[in-house]
């Protein structure tokens, strides 16, 4: 074997820039997909049924669905669908969000479950609205058990990132080829 | 112990059969995850799924169209395997309880 390592050296900026990028599209796909999550997880469990399937089944299609076929599916339908193209940042982004989105909403939906009725109960009887309570209750509670969850969300986020290379973003693993 | 077991029968007879039954959910969504990770084989050409829908979508021009039924075929797959997981674990849950 006949390995030069000195090209990794000689490439650096390449690399850190890559570095910067996953950390970027990893860091803004969870900023967006944790409101959203808990927004999808309400919707499933509290909304009018029609709402609640439709929640459902969002978050059935992209859990089943391989996050590189998402990737590609984004790549190609976004810009038929928006009429325009909006950079192959933006695409990653929009695709992990869906995907990341899908996980979340079951990890919040099993932390709420996890929580006793009656703190709702309780916070009801307070005089709160269902959505204070919801917010100032149950919520922190039930984040507080699924941050072990969380954490492993975002560990396979980052190694996930790795797929966007295939439309062209640049991130680590796509400058190394 | 006390009825005078060795310590791998009491692995093979007792420990195993019951943390196999409680793994079932654990090792049902492994599952899906695996079959979902081959699509990953479609970038070294691997003619799989995924792969083939490429050369499909690059042969006819309809992308969306292409990549749009892929998805529904990936969901076909595997929401009925975690369905068939779930359903087994129901059924054999019991015999996990100690």
């Amino acid at each position: 074997m006949n390995l030069d390592w000195t090209v990794v050296w000689d490439n650096r900026a390449l690399f850190l820039s890559g570095v910067g990028v996953t950390f970027t599209l990893a860091v803004v796909t969870m900023a967006i997909s944790i409101p959203a999550g808990i927004a999808v997880m309400l919707v499933r469990q509290y909304a009018p049924r029609p709402f609640a399937l439709v929640a459902t089944c969002f978050v059935e299609l992209f859990r089943n669905v391989p996050l590189l076929l998402l990737v590609f599916w984004a790549y190609y339908a976004i810009p038929r669908m928006m009429g325009m193209s909006i950079g192959n940042v933006a695409t990653g982004v929009i695709a992990l969000v869906l995907n990341v989105t899908a996980y979340n909403s079951e990890n919040f939906r099993a932390g709420v479950n996890s929580i006793r009725k009656g703190q709702l109960e309780a916070g009801l009887s307070l005089g709160m609205s269902w959505w204070e309570a919801m917010r100032k209750i149950v919520l922190p509670q039930a984040t507080r058990r699924i941050i072990p969850v969380l954490a492993s969300t975002w560990v396979s986020l980052f190694k996930a990132t790795s797929l966007v290379s295939t439309i062209g973003v640049g991130a680590a693993r796509a400058i190394s080829r | 112990m006390t009825l005078g077991m060795s310590q791998w029968q009491i692995l093979s007879r007792i420990l195993l059969p019951q943390a196999m039954v409680r793994m079932l959910p654990a090792y049902g969504s492994f599952l899906t995850m695996i079959i979902k990770d081959t699509a990953i084989a479609s970038v070294v050409a691997t003619p799989e799924m995924l792969r083939n829908a490429e050369v499909v979508a690059q042969q006819t021009y309809r992308s969306v169209e292409v990549y749009t039924i892929t998805m529904l075929l990936y969901f076909c797959t595997l929401f009925p395997t975690t369905r068939v997981v779930e359903l087994i674990y129901r059924r054999v849950a019991h015999l996990g309880r100690s």
